[in-house]
């Protein structure tokens, strides 16, 4: 058993984001700092810079013309999409590891959080949303709190699971009952401490109770959540918890997804995920990364 | 269905498994084999199986139809019921198997929690497969579909057997 000051513990416990994250994340809108300089920054890492070219000239993120440097990278990607790679290289460390209370082997979250990242990109791209350049990150992060629950305290399920049958609520409603605290909530903290954008923080702290986020979220809270529910359905990085969560109709209805088109994304995600998979598997250092943690 | 005893991820030494992944086939003629499929939820997971040449196989669909895509079809059928069916069938007959012979078991086409009137991916995965196996005269001799679950489907192919796994219980089909 554990309660909400159990879990503010184990949150000061997670390592922060490695600095590189953080240097790119400060010079990120600073128009003072030109592309040399973020280059040098992810230059100084070379596994990260092999993994960084490597993803940047893979089929999902890739163009035509194959890419040769970080700052030929960020020349033609801009300098969001190298902060979400950097990004995804950064976090594969946590995600990829067997999620133990979540009863998830090694890989699944890493699957379910690019799935989940790839799915919020396109679901925002076939809808036409516009200010959607936070969709891959904050699908990305959605779930860390699984992380935090699952494996800096782990948690014991059995209990949640009980609940989940018995009362017929959804994993996270459970959750809240035996913990104090769902998962989104504990993603939400974990987000706010890596000061990552109100925006990002908000669509983990929601992602499975859209219509309490702040109105100027709701957008692409919305936009996670059903993003989530869509790859949770398809069984991408399903643990103990597995379909046992609910779709909020009326977030779908607020976006205008209609079946046909969420099918067409399912289809690009589960060809991006096999991109990606193929990229990260021939990584030269055997890890699908080359960033270093520190701790906080 | 009979609840089981034995966990069926515990295999006999002597026994290989398959892992079919989401939109992937696998046949086999081999009685060692066990095929096996992770993470059913909306997807369904079909198995077929001629107890007469012991020719078998598994398929894990994630949706309906082709026409959504047929370029992408073309380069992974598995990955729809419509096309992925229709390759499975053409395998099996090409080894041997024959359509009166066989037996088709299914599990998957879950739904997350509540109504779910907005994708409806599981149903359309399920009264899909269900048409196209109608169309082939295909009887379904037992399934295990719906609900909130994740499943696992395992076909044993020294006998057909096929076990469906899910919230820690094994049960036969």
């Amino acid at each position: 058993m554990s309660d909400r000051e159990t879990v503010r513990k184990a949150l000061k416990s997670v390592p922060s984001l490695p600095s590189v994250v953080v240097k790119l994340q400060k010079y990120l809108n600073d128009p003072d700092v030109g592309f040399d300089h973020l280059a040098k920054i992810i230059q100084y890492d070379p596994g990260l810079t092999a993994n960084l070219l490597k993803m940047a000239n893979s089929s999902y993120f890739g163009s035509s013309r194959e890419i040769k440097s970080v700052q030929e990278a960020i020349s033609r990607l801009g300098t969001k999409r190298i902060f979400q790679l950097v990004l995804s290289m950064s976090v594969t460390p946590m995600v990829n590891k067997p999620i133990k209370g979540y009863d998830m082997d090694s890989g699944g979250l890493w699957e379910h959080s690019i799935a989940t990242a790839i799915c919020a990109e396109q679901l925002a791209a076939s809808i036409g949303m516009k200010n959607a350049e936070d969709a891959f990150t904050a699908g990305l992060l959605h779930d860390l709190g699984k992380v935090v629950l699952g494996t800096f305290i782990d948690v014991d399920d059995e209990p949640i699971k009980e609940i989940v049958k018995s009362d017929n609520l959804s994993f996270n409603e459970a959750e809240k009952m035996v913990l104090g605290i769902d998962h989104a909530e504990v993603a939400g903290e974990l987000l706010e401490n890596w000061n990552l954008s109100e925006e990002v923080t908000a669509c983990a702290r929601w992602h499975h109770e859209p219509g309490k986020a702040d109105p100027k979220h709701q957008q692409l809270v919305d936009l996670i959540h059903v993003a989530d529910v869509l790859c949770i359905n398809v069984g991408w990085g399903m643990g103990s918890d597995g379909l046992n969560y609910k779709l909020d109709e009326s977030a779908a209805k607020r976006l205008g997804i209609k079946i046909g088109s969420a099918e067409e994304v399912i289809m690009q995600v589960m060809l991006g995920i096999n991109d990606l998979q193929e990229t990260l598997k021939t990584s030269p250092e055997g890890e699908p990364n080359g960033v270093q943690h520190s701790n906080s | 269905m009979t609840q089981l005893m034995e966990n069926p991820s515990r295999l006999l030494a002597k026994q290989k498994s398959v892992i079919v992944d989401i939109s992937d086939l696998k046949i086999s003629n081999n009685p060692e084999h066990v095929i096996v499929t992770y993470s059913l939820g909306s997807c369904v997971g079909l198995t077929l199986y001629d107890p007469v040449i012991r020719v078998g196989g598994m398929i894990h669909c994630m949706l309906p139809l082709s026409k959504i895509d047929k370029a992408k079809a073309a380069l992974k059928p598995y990955m729809f019921v419509d096309t992925g069916l229709a390759a499975m069938l053409g395998e099996l007959y090409s080894m041997g198997a024959q359509r009166k012979n066989l037996i088709a078991k299914l599990a998957g086409a879950g739904s997350p929690l509540g109504r779910d009137e907005t994708f409806k991916i599981g149903q359309r995965n399920y009264t899909i497969l269900r048409k196209f196996l109608w169309k082939n005269n295909i009887l379904i001799d037992a399934e295990d579909v719906g609900g909130s679950k994740a499943r696992t489907l395992y076909l044993y192919m020294e006998d057909g057997r096929t076990i469906v796994k899910s919230e820690g219980k094994a049960v036969e089909l």
